[in-house]
């Protein structure tokens, strides 16, 4: 197979066994790589109703037949695996180097099953594969464990790790890898904490072989001319996500005071002509000339001296305007202590958010958070907590169970101030500001994730305008960026220079036919097939588990409090209808569950309700 | 009356951000538009520039014949990149 390195590695860490197979072809097909093939995965081998926790469990690392080719941005990799934070299935995708160097160590991906007994690491260089203790990194910081891992290992290796937060068990903790890049969300860092897994080690030396280099090379200038005439890659190169900030302040996005969405005092800290004063680098992950990655350095306050990755466009939102606070500086210091630490910046700060407000309505006291006066737009606090739920101390232990679990457990009617879909965190995004972009956080297979189903439809008006507010036409517009983005994944690209149509399918149709010589990817409408496919099989993965439409809700909050300021003001998210319209879009039954109709239309015939808590209509 | 414009373009003119405008009473945001040409400020509508009026997309609203009214706010900027 061109383009595909052919090969699955599957460690045993109860065993301490390594063992390479063969991805098959067909697989490949019907699944092109990356998320698409780590479903499939899941699919056949975790058992349903499995403590996410627990050996049990299965972690998947996959890249997509694009990763360490010359294209552009379709390097990242996807971590698989039941979250312990929703017990859904879930996906998440980091960035870097680890992606393409898994595909030059000679694997397409790693399939990762039972508990060491010991604190472990993998290394894997090429065909060698060694299980290796980590009793002296265990306890350290991700920065620390990868300096130490590479002394061990070799300078030029790439690896996954996870903090103290993940060793924790911490349900929002990250998979971090050596360039601080994560897959932060759902709680990965646990499951490897739960495998006694500290980190996975990789340096290659293959290539892929392409099936067609002169076209391939062709498609690939092609794909560089794109990026550069794009308005939006300058600002992408030069800001990042920052330059978000503000103006998805000014169209409602970028919600505040956990979702009160009051207006927020000093909201012009957040303008990028202030956020660059703090710039003092770029860098960009393998393969990727937009190089959105920047370093922050902070030169004045209690946090002079500090240089470290920027915090991203939901990071000055979570740490930020979800808590009031406007402290660029302290912010920056909570986004790197999550990197260390190995937490979800996102949930962090809506966990932190559900304590400011507890605390603002006298719900719970000074006594019961180790003193501290949590009010909204004072940053000290916020930063003393991030500490506290990485190491479980105090509240923090509290805390580090995610925000629907927190509420649960502090009772008192916490949890109509959790914000969170199926126990996913809500990121930056406000459904009330944005109905088909809202859509997406109530039905995505895992919980509130805005990656899953970006609409830029609504938010940038491209590729063409569509009003936010409005619910007309959102089901099908939803269904549509939701199997796209599927698709990107498969890559595994980039949603970024996607969501601002750099890239679409006719193009990576192109690239992967060059690239694989599959005819079958030769066609547009196949690979958005595929897209719908791989959408599907999740939402089975979750119904298998007791996961069905009863849980694509949005919290009360949303539904039913309307939006006080501009320019939503008065919007709510108009739920019902909504999802209604968005089922029959899918052509899923009125429960959410797709129809043997679909399943047959999307060749998942295969599914058999017998053997699975699945009953399909 | 008078409404609070905010420049979020890079083409701006050196150190304009914010800026007051005065304005007879019943203007539209043509009328602003042609004000800010008028005063040096290039607003290129074909390059997507996107114009909000208290954070509603102007297309959504009445597009250039919009009414303004007194303290109304006006942003002008590019189509975000998305985070
Ligand atoms: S756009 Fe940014 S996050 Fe995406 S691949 Fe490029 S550098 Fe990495």
């Amino acid at each position: 197979m061109f383009s595909y390195m052919g090969r699955v590695l599957e460690l045993d860490l109860t065993k301490g066994k390594a063992t390479p197979m063969t991805l098959s072809e067909d697989l490949v097909k019907r699944f092109i790589g990356g998320r698409g093939i780590g479903a499939s995965f899941l699919w056949d081998l975790l058992k349903p109703g499995v403590d996410p926790l627990s050996p049990e469990n299965v972690l998947i690392f996959s890249v997509g037949p694009l990763t360490g080719t010359s294209a552009q941005s379709s390097h990242r990799w996807v971590a698989q695996f039941k979250s312990p934070l929703t017990t859904t299935y879930f996906r998440s995708v980091g960035g870097g180097f680890f992606g393409a160097e898994l595909k030059f160590a000679g694997y397409d991906a790693v399939v990762v099953r039972g508990r060491a007994e010991r604190p472990t690491y993998v290394y894997i260089e090429n065909d060698v594969v060694e299980f290796r203790k980590a009793d002296i990194v265990w306890g350290m910081t991700t920065d620390a464990t990868r300096d130490f891992l590479r002394d061990e290992t070799s300078k030029d290796s790439k690896m996954v790790v996870i903090g103290p937060a993940g060793e924790r068990l911490v349900r929002i903790s990250a998979i971090v890898t050596d360039d601080m890049r994560t897959a932060a969300r759902g709680g990965g860092g646990a499951v490897m904490g739960s495998k006694n897994l500290k980190a996975i080690v990789v340096k290659g030396s293959s290539r892929p072989t392409i099936y067609d280099e002169d076209a391939f090379r062709e498609v690939v200038k092609e794909q560089v001319e794109r990026f550069v005439k794009n308005p939006v890659f300058e600002r992408l190169k030069a800001f990042g996500t920052d330059g978000s900030c503000y103006p998805f302040y000014t169209l409602g996005h970028f919600p505040t005071y956990n979702f009160k969405q009051l207006e927020l005092d000093n909201i012009e800290a957040f303008r990028i002509e202030n956020l660059t004063k703090y710039m003092v680098k770029h860098y960009g992950c393998y393969g990727c000339m937009i190089r959105c990655g920047k370093v922050f350095k902070l030169t004045e306050g209690p946090y002079a001296g500090v240089v470290w990755d920027f915090p991203e466009y939901e990071t000055h939102w979570s740490f930020g305007g979800n808590l009031g606070i406007t402290n660029v500086e302290a912010i920056t210091v909570a986004n790197m202590l999550c990197d260390k630490y190995g937490l979800d910046t996102i949930s962090t700060g809506v966990v932190i958010g559900l304590v400011y407000e507890l605390y603002e309505k006298g719900i719970i006291g000074r006594k019961e958070i180790g003193g501290l006066d949590l009010r909204w737009g004072d940053p000290e606090p916020m930063v003393n907590l991030v500490r506290k739920i990485a190491l479980r101390e105090g509240i923090g232990d509290i805390l580090a169970e995610g925000v629907k679990r927190a509420a649960e457990a502090l009772g008192r009617g916490a949890e109509r101030f959790a914000m969170h879909v199926k126990g996913l965190e809500l990121p930056a995004y406000d459904p009330r500001s944005a109905k088909a972009n809202g859509l997406n956080l109530v039905t995505s297979p895992i919980g509130a994730s805005h990656t899953m189903g970006w609409n830029s439809y609504e938010i940038a008006g491209i590729p063409q305008k569509m009003d936010p507010l409005s619910v007309e036409g959102k089901a099908e517009i939803t269904k549509y960026v939701q199997d796209r983005v599927a698709l990107i994944e498969t890559g595994v690209f980039c949603t970024l220079p996607w969501n601002r149509w750099m890239m679409d399918e006719e193009l990576y149709s192109r690239m992967l036919y060059a690239a694989t010589g599959i005819r079958e990817f030769n066609d547009v409408k196949y690979l958005l097939l595929v897209g719908e496919r791989i959408f599907n099989l999740e939402r089975l993965i979750n119904a298998r588990e007791g996961i069905d439409g009863k849980y694509d809700k949005a919290p009360l909050r949303i539904v039913k409090e309307p939006v006080p300021r501009f320019p939503s003001k008065g919007q709510v998210f108009e739920e019902e209808i909504l999802l209604k319209d968005y089922y029959r879009a899918r052509g899923w039954d009125e429960r959410g569950m797709p129809t043997r109709g679909k399943l047959n239309e999307l060749g998942l015939s295969e599914v058999k309700p017998a053997s699975t808590r699945i009953d399909v209509k | 009356m008078k409404v609070l414009v905010k420049i979020l373009l890079e083409e701006r003119p050196e150190g304009v951000n914010d800026l007051w405008v005065h304005m007879r009473d019943g203007s539209t945001l043509k009328d602003l538009v042609e004000h800010l040409e008028a005063i040096g400020l290039k607003i290129d509508l074909s390059r997507n520039t996107i114009i909000l009026v208290n954070g509603r997309h102007a297309d959504y609203i009445g597009g250039l014949g919009t009414c303004l009214n007194d303290l109304d706010e006006v942003v002008l900027m590019h189509p975000p990149e998305g985070g």
